[in-house]
């Protein structure tokens, strides 16, 4: 079966699944260069080609890395992440027809996901409660104080440790609060059902992370002006003192 | 803002975007910090955590890489 990737050259095959869905519109457009979707899509046809290439260099390397903690606006991990997502897609064998499909909305993915994995990083912290045998325990008194702390969106935290854990767990960190259930929760909150809730929380976490890029945009506008203004008092003092 | 890990490998930094333990092998997906169209897949040494390898074929790659694009897809 063709699946994009030409395992006897190490390539994403462009075309593999791609013919039979194309339309004549694309194809036009293609022609012309114009088409955004279809650069889009060629682009990451060649990151995934790239990810295979680095990846798995002969012979293999070894590095000790060195790791260092810090804080980054989300809006470009989740780019990132959505970028090399797709073209993980891709390096994996799903079809260009099918990833273009699914394009648009992959940044919203992505956002959401970003998210999800900072909560598992900085919250759930899987890598600092690890057993002998290199699995994970789960501290569901320290996930239930966070998602519950003043000045917290409970609905949106509990929604993360859902999207992470799974129902059964969900309901283990919940055990001992005013809900013991999600169920119990969602009709607490006054949700109509789990999936209205999940709704408002994927909403929610996107609306927070454009005010959040809107913040960005705007802090880099005034940093910007008072640059400009800085110097503009300055080249002033110095036509002021002659 | 979030925090992130940056890891350098070889001189060269890297944003840790995801890390998936998959058959008990951690693999780290990482974005070059500098060239965001740069990414790169790597997987700790079962010894020692803080050392990472490449990964050992191109049905490892193309293995791992569906499971990270599908989690990203099926989770919302």
């Amino acid at each position: 079966m063709s699946n994009g990737y030409n395992q006897s050259y190490g390539q994403i095959n462009p075309n593999a699944n791609y013919k039979l869905t194309r339309t004549r519109k694309h194809h036009t457009n293609m022609q012309n260069g114009s088409n955004p979707s279809v650069k889009g899509e060629t682009y990451y046809i060649q990151q995934a080609n790239n990810i295979m290439k680095k990846s798995t260099m002969t012979p293999t390397q070894r590095a000790r890395a060195k790791v260092i903690r810090q804080q980054k606006q989300s809006q470009e991990l989740g780019k990132r992440l959505a970028a090399m997502g797709l073209a993980c897609l891709l390096a994996g064998g799903i079809g260009a027809s099918a990833i273009s499909a699914i394009k648009d909305k992959y940044d919203e993915h992505a956002m959401i996901y970003c998210q999800l994995n900072d909560f598992r990083h900085d919250v759930i912290e899987p890598n600092t409660h690890t057993n002998v045998d290199g699995k994970y325990w789960i501290d569901y008194d320290k996930i239930s104080d966070a998602i519950f702390a003043d000045g917290v969106d409970s609905s949106v935290e509990l929604y993360k440790a859902y999207n992470s854990l799974g129902k059964t767990k969900t309901n283990n960190i919940l055990e001992g609060t005013s809900s013991n259930t999600l169920e119990e929760f969602v009709e607490k909150k006054g949700y109509d059902s789990v999936k209205d809730w999940t709704k408002y929380c994927t909403n929610a976490i996107l609306v927070e992370a454009q005010i959040e890029e809107k913040q960005a945009e705007l802090k880099e506008m005034h940093d910007e002006f008072t640059e400009k203004k800085s110097g503009f008092d300055l080249k002033n003092l110095i036509g002021g003192s002659k | 803002m979030v925090n992130v890990f940056i890891y350098t490998i070889d001189g060269v930094d890297y944003y840790l975007l995801d890390e998936l333990v998959i058959n008990g092998i951690h693999y780290l997906y990482l974005s070059n910090v500098n060239d965001e169209e740069d990414f790169i897949i790597r997987k700790r040494d079962s010894e020692d955590k803080e050392v990472l390898v490449t990964l050992d074929n191109e049905e490892e790659v193309k293995k791992v890489a569906l499971i990270l694009g599908s989690k990203i897809i099926g989770e919302n």
